[in-house]
C-alpha cells in the first residue's frame, strides 16, 4: 500500500503551477521594508553590538544600575534627556557614524529609505584626540563621538562644500556644526580613572543638541577633543540635499544619540542597509579596553521612555518578540538581530513615555549555555 | 540584500519551485492555493536568507510552508482539501491525480502535512518532527494515522489505477 502511495505521490500529474519570480522578488522586498518600518515608526529598537561587558545603566529615574559582566539581563527606563552611564574601562574616544534613515521623513525618503538607524562606521581617535570617519556612502548620516573624558568637541569637514558653510582656505570648516549645539560635557571627574565601573552624568544642557548630520557630500569630517555627545536637532530640522544619485531632500524628524568608548572587541559586525551600497563590515578595534555602545532613540514630539536589555556571552541573534500592550504595534510580531563574535549586546526599545505601563516584550537570545528568555516591560 | 545574493535567491526560486510547488499542492489540494502558499513561504524566505544556514534553505523553506499552511488554515478556517476537481478543469485531471487528492482529503491537516513530507519530500521523522515543531513520537503517531486513514480509503476505493 505504501509503494502505491509513493507511486501516486511522485507520479500523480500535478496541475499545471507556475512562480512568478519577480512577483516573489518584489513580495520579499514589500516584506522586508514593513517589517523594518514596523521597528521604526513607532518603537525603535536598536541592538548596539558591544564588547568588553560592563552594564550601561540609565537616567533620571532609572532603576538599573552598573552590572559589570552581568549575564542576565537589566532592564531600566527613563525619561529623555537624562542618562546616567556605567563605563567599562575605557580609555580614548570612539566616532560612529550611523546611518540615519530613520530620521528621514516619509515625504522626502526614497522607498525603503526611512527605515533604521545602525553604525556604518567606528573609529578610533589618536593620541592627539583626532579621528577620521569617510562617508562612504551616499546617504544622510549622524556622527556620534563620545569619550569618558569629554572635552570640547570641533568638527572639521574635509569638503569644498558642506550643508554647514563654506569651506575655509585650507579645505576645512571648522567649528560647531551649525543648527546643532551640543550636550553639555561630562567633567573629567565624572570619570572613572581606574577603568572601575562606575556611574557618570549625560545630560543635556541649555538649547542641547549635539548630533552633527553629515551629508554626503561631505566625504570625511574629522574630530578634535576627547568628547562628544549628540544627538540631532528636530525642531530645527534642516534640509540636505545628496549629490549621489538624485536629489534627497531630507528633514530631520527624530533623532538618535549615542555614547561610545573604545574596547576589547575583536568582531565584525556587518551592516546591511536596506538600500545603496552593499553591506559594510564594521571592525570593532582590537584589543582596546572594554567599550559599550548606548543607542538611544526620542521621539521629535514627544518624550520618550527608554527600555534597555543586556544580553552577554557568545550570542548569535538575539530575537525580541512584541508581547502586548500600547507601546507594542500589532504589525510587530518579531524583531531579530544576528550578532556575530562579541560578548555583549545591548538591546534597547524606545516607546513613547505615555505608552502603556503594561507593554512587554521577551527578548530572546541563544547563548553556549542554550536558550534563554528575558521579559522587557515598560515600567 | 546584496545583489549576489538575491541573484542567489532567484537561483534557489527557479530551482526549488517545482518541487515545492508540488509539495504545497498535495498539502492544499489546490493548484491556485499552493501557488499563493509558496510565494508567501518564498517571500518570507527572502527576509532571512542571509540567514539561513547554507545547505538548510530548502529545508528552511518548507518548514516556513508549513507555518505558513497552518497560519493560513487556522485564520481562515475555510481552506477544504478537495476530491473533486474544480469543474472546468474536470477534463484535465488525470484519474491518478483525482484519486490522489480523494485520499488525501480523507485525512486531517497535520495527517496530510506528515505523510506528504514524510513520503513525498522524503523528509526524516526527526526533520518532519522539526519542521513542524512537534515531537518525534507525534510524528510517528501522526504518519501511523494518516497511512491507516489512506489505506482504508485505497481499499474502499479500490486502490489507483495500475499504469
Amino acid at each position: 500500500m505504501t509503494d502505491d502511495l509513493l507511486r501516486l505521490l511522485e507520479s500523480a500529474p500535478a496541475p499545471a503551477m507556475d512562480l512568478d519570480e519577480n512577483a516573489v522578488l518584489s513580495g520579499g522586498r514589500r516584506r522586508q521594508r514593513r517589517r523594518r518600518l514596523g521597528r521604526a515608526a513607532s518603537v525603535v529598537a536598536a541592538v548596539a553590538v558591544v564588547a568588553g561587558g560592563w552594564w550601561v545603566g540609565a537616567g533620571s529615574g532609572s532603576s538599573g544600575g552598573a552590572r559589570p559582566g552581568g549575564t542576565d539581563m537589566s532592564v531600566v527606563t527613563t525619561s529623555a534627556g537624562t542618562l546616567e552611564l556605567a563605563l567599562g574601562s575605557a580609555a580614548g574616544t570612539t566616532i560612529e557614524l550611523w546611518h540615519d534613515r530613520g530620521s528621514v521623513n516619509a515625504g522626502a525618503a526614497r522607498e525603503g529609505q526611512n527605515v533604521e538607524v545602525g553604525v556604518v562606521a567606528r573609529t578610533p581617535v589618536d593620541e592627539r584626540g583626532r579621528g577620521t570617519v569617510l562617508t562612504a556612502f551616499g546617504h544622510r548620516y549622524v556622527l556620534l563621538v563620545t569619550s569618558r573624558k569629554p572635552t570640547a568637541l570641533t568638527l572639521r569637514t574635509a569638503a569644498g562644500s558642506s550643508p554647514w558653510g563654506s569651506a575655509s582656505p585650507d579645505g576645512t570648516d571648522s567649528g560647531r556644526v551649525p543648527g546643532t549645539t551640543l550636550w553639555a560635557t561630562l567633567a573629567d571627574a565624572d570619570a572613572v580613572p581606574d577603568g572601575t565601573p562606575g556611574t557618570v552624568s549625560w545630560r543635556a544642557a541649555d538649547g542641547t543638541q549635539a548630533v552633527a548630520p553629515v551629508g554626503p557630500v561631505v566625504p570625511a569630517v574629522s574630530a578634535t577633543g576627547t568628547s562628544l555627545d549628540q544627538t540631532l536637532e528636530p525642531g530645527r530640522a534642516r534640509e540636505v540635499t545628496t549629490m549621489n544619485g538624485p536629489g534627497l531632500p531630507a528633514a530631520v524628524e527624530r533623532f538618535t544619540a549615542s555614547v561610545t568608548a573604545p574596547t576589547g572587541a575583536t568582531a565584525t559586525a556587518r551592516v546591511t542597509p536596506e538600500s545603496g551600497p552593499d553591506a559594510a563590515d564594521v571592525a570593532l578595534a582590537p584589543g582596546a579596553p572594554g567599550a559599550f555602545v548606548l543607542p538611544v532613540a526620542r521621539d521629535a514630539t514627544s518624550r520618550a521612555s527608554h527600555v534597555y536589555g543586556l544580553v552577554r556571552a557568545g550570542i548569535a541573534e538575539v530575537v525580541v518578540s512584541g508581547l502586548g500592550g500600547s507601546a507594542v504595534p500589532e504589525h510587530w510580531s518579531t524583531s531579530s538581530f544576528p550578532v556575530v563574535g562579541t560578548d555583549v549586546v545591548l538591546v534597547v526599545i524606545t516607546v513613547d513615555t505615555a505608552a502603556d505601563a503594561g507593554s512587554r516584550w521577551a527578548v530572546t537570545w541563544q547563548s553556549v549555555d542554550g536558550e534563554h528568555s528575558q521579559p522587557v516591560a515598560v515600567r | 540584500m546584496r545583489r549576489s545574493e538575491e541573484e542567489a535567491f532567484v537561483g534557489f526560486v527557479r530551482g526549488a519551485s517545482p518541487r515545492l510547488l508540488r509539495t504545497a499542492w498535495l498539502i492544499c489540494g489546490d493548484p491556485v492555493a499552493a501557488e499563493e502558499l509558496v510565494q508567501a513561504a518564498l517571500e518570507k524566505v527572502y527576509v532571512r536568507w542571509t540567514r539561513i544556514e547554507a545547505g538548510h534553505e530548502l529545508a528552511y523553506t518548507r518548514r516556513v510552508m508549513l507555518n505558513q499552511h497552518i497560519d493560513t488554515h487556522r485564520r481562515r478556517d475555510r481552506e477544504r482539501l478537495t476530491g473533486t476537481p474544480p469543474e472546468t478543469r474536470h477534463e484535465d485531471v488525470h484519474e491518478d491525480t483525482a484519486f490522489l487528492l480523494r485520499a488525501l482529503a480523507a485525512l486531517t491537516d497535520r495527517e496530510r502535512q506528515v505523510v506528504v513530507m514524510r513520503y513525498y519530500a522524503d523528509l526524516s521523522e526527526a526533520e518532519v518532527a522539526a519542521a513542524l515543531g512537534v515531537s518525534l513520537g507525534t510524528v510517528k503517531s501522526t504518519a501511523s494515522r494518516g497511512l491507516a486513514h489512506l489505506r482504508e480509503v485505497l481499499v474502499a476505493d479500490g486502490g489507483p489505477h495500475d499504469r
